[in-house]
């Protein structure tokens, strides 16, 4: 059941549009953080953490759930989500995240992306709150249940990652069976979900992971997050292949 | 929609796929609690190591596991170090400390703080004794489990320097393990195997064949794991499997190798306390072991695969040789698939199974 807040005329005012879409962003950052907490692969690089948010999205309805952002710009060096980095920034100033070993990455092109290693503030008086307030505690005490759900996603896909080893997580995103698709190349969209009308066709990873059952015999049942296991042993393999 | 098994995925190929489930028996067992999985995945961590030699480990005897919620939190507060995917590389384990993920595979180490003798004690005056803990030890063989943390209950396993096997024999022992460590007395016993308090009286709990088909699904999966995936009930058609064993074929597919039917036979039905418990008659039991030998037939032959009954003794006076009923041995010499069937004796008391010869 969700639970409903009274806002005062300044909260209300703060939720426009943009502001609800910041503060999805930021719920986004910190439930991705948490999950890698969790798992033990925290502190992440920038690239790490974007590659993790990337197949959190692609592998979402392996878990029943909305994509985050069902498309995504496909770029030489991996996955990159600019508005979840600004909120990556914006949290670090606000003492939610903490950064350390902050470098510059070259762009192909020009310019330079900001990276470090990233990891939840766990000594912010204010992280508790919001970690139960996401549903990143217990569920009677998330905002919406959805969000435990979301949360309980993470944390075994980052499970299944942290098999992977620690410097290629980042990798793996590249070799994701829609990332890796040839027939999208790159600097254009890769829809996995946006404006699709059947994700069966175009999230290659999902079509993927279906397939695993092609190897089992009937009537048995792989659960989701057996699902997230074997396709991160799918990208290992992958990696290695190449 | 495209066909799930047969059209091609766009740059993928069918072996790649192939590949990636044939670690379906390694990967982490997802159904189970977090504690249990914990437990899974340290024993099988710390025997791949013991079945490569203890390379790498020098002369240490004790290694130390814990499961932390946060593993970097707790960590750091000892100066503790990432660690990293533990199976795969031959980073030394003994000797040291671990806060680690619930698969075992990454998290925080550093070395011993304290004498081996004296980690309980250290771990419960940090206040750490609510982690799942399981404790190594090399020289012995052993492993210590407390899923419950520090302060709870041990469970004793045999560290194995050779892998296991599917195989029958090998179930066997496993079922033997289970019932003599896990099943034989209400101490150790899981929760609703018997009722709360009434043990010493022989009144089950209300639902005896869940609380044991758990704890065997659990042992089962430890035992085999990387070899056998052991999955809990399967609706079909002739009704519910409660253990069905997978193994993977010479073909990379995986089939089905053993199902496993539970029983319960008691000497009274379950009853709160104070509440007189209603007897149950031998015949009543023969019954239930005779349903039992029918679905597990139907089973095997759905599935394709071994039938086992296996019969949990819960009765006070045991006798009587359940398998010897008539009605039983109709069951069996009508049935066109026999599954193996076994009775297995559970004791109200620790002193009635002294009694009956157990150590």
């Amino acid at each position: 059941m969700k639970r409903t807040i009274e806002l005062d005329a300044g909260a209300r005012d703060a939720l426009t549009a943009s502001g609800i879409a910041t503060m999805r962003q930021r719920a986004r950052v910190i439930q991705l953080l948490d999950a890698a907490e969790r798992v033990g692969i925290a502190p992440l690089r920038a690239g790490r953490l974007h590659a993790f948010a990337y197949l959190a999205d692609v592998l979402s309805p392996v878990w029943h759930l909305p994509a985050f952002e069902g498309k995504i710009l496909k770029i030489e060096g991996g996955p990159h989500y600019p508005e979840l980095q600004r909120e990556i920034d914006r949290l670090v100033v606000m003492g939610i995240i903490k950064v350390s070993e902050i470098s510059y990455i070259p762009r192909p092109d020009e310019g330079a992306r900001i990276d470090g290693l990233y990891s939840l503030n766990l000594d912010s008086p204010k992280l508790p709150g919001i970690l139960s307030a996401l549903g990143a505690r217990e569920l009677v005490d998330a905002l919406d249940p959805l969000d435990a759900e979301v949360h309980a996603f993470l944390v075994d896909l980052a499970g299944a990652l942290a098999s992977v080893p620690d410097d290629e997580i980042d990798t793996a995103a590249t070799v994701d069976a829609t990332y890796a698709d040839e027939r999208i190349h790159v600097s254009n969209v890769i829809d996995f979900g946006k404006w699709t009308t059947d994700i069966h066709v175009d999230n290659i990873s999902l079509r993927t992971v279906d397939r695993f059952r092609k190897f089992l015999p009937e009537g048995a049942m792989l659960t989701s997050g057996e699902k997230l296991y074997l396709y991160a042993s799918f990208l290992g393999r992958r990696i290695h292949a190449g | 929609m495209p066909d799930e098994f047969s059209d091609p995925i766009p740059g993928v190929s069918e072996a790649e796929v192939a590949g990636a489930v044939q670690n379906l028996t390694k990967i982490p067992v997802t159904a189970l609690e977090n504690r249990e999985r914990f437990v899974v995945a340290v024993r099988s961590l710390v025997e791949s190591r013991a079945q490569s030699g203890w390379n790498n480990e020098g002369g240490e005897d004790v290694g130390v596991f814990l499961l932390a919620p946060y593993p970097r939190e707790v960590g750091e507060r000892y100066g503790a170090t990432a660690v990293s995917d533990l199976i795969a590389t031959d980073d030394p384990i003994l000797g040291r400390m671990f806060f680690l993920n619930r698969d075992a595979s990454s998290g925080r180490g550093m070395a011993l703080p304290v004498a081996a003798n004296e980690i309980v004690e250290w771990v419960a005056d940090q206040k750490l004794d609510h982690l799942p803990m399981v404790v190594v030890h090399r020289n012995k063989k052993l492993l210590i489990s407390r899923p419950q943390g520090a302060s709870g209950d041990a469970r004793n396993d045999l560290i194995r320097d050779k892998p296991p096997v599917a195989s029958i024999e090998e179930i066997d022992e496993a079922l033997k393990v289970s019932h003599r460590e896990l099943l034989l007395t209400p101490s150790i016993c899981p929760p609703g195997v018997w009722e709360s308090g009434r043990s010493s009286q022989y009144v089950p709990g209300p639902l005896p064949e869940k609380a044991i088909q758990r704890q065997l699904a659990t042992v089962l999966t430890s035992w085999f794991h990387g070899v056998v995936k052991a999955e809990m009930e399967d609706s079909i058609t002739v009704g519910r499997i409660d253990i069905r064993l997978l193994r993977p074929g010479t073909d990379g597919k995986f089939a089905y190798w053993v199902i496993l039917e539970l029983k319960v036979i008691k000497s009274s039905h379950n009853a709160k306390k104070k509440a007189k418990a209603k007897e149950v008659k031998l015949v009543e039991n023969a019954e239930v072991v005779a349903e039992g030998i029918r679905q597990a037939s139907a089973f095997g032959k759905d599935r394709n695969a071994e039938p086992f009954l296996e019969i949990y003794d819960l009765r006070k006076d045991k006798t009587s040789d359940i398998l010897g009923h008539i009605v039983v041995v109709n069951e069996l010499n009508k049935s066109t698939l026999k599954p193996q069937c076994r009775v297995w004796p559970l004791y109200g008391s620790a002193s009635d199974a002294r009694l009956a010869g157990w150590p």
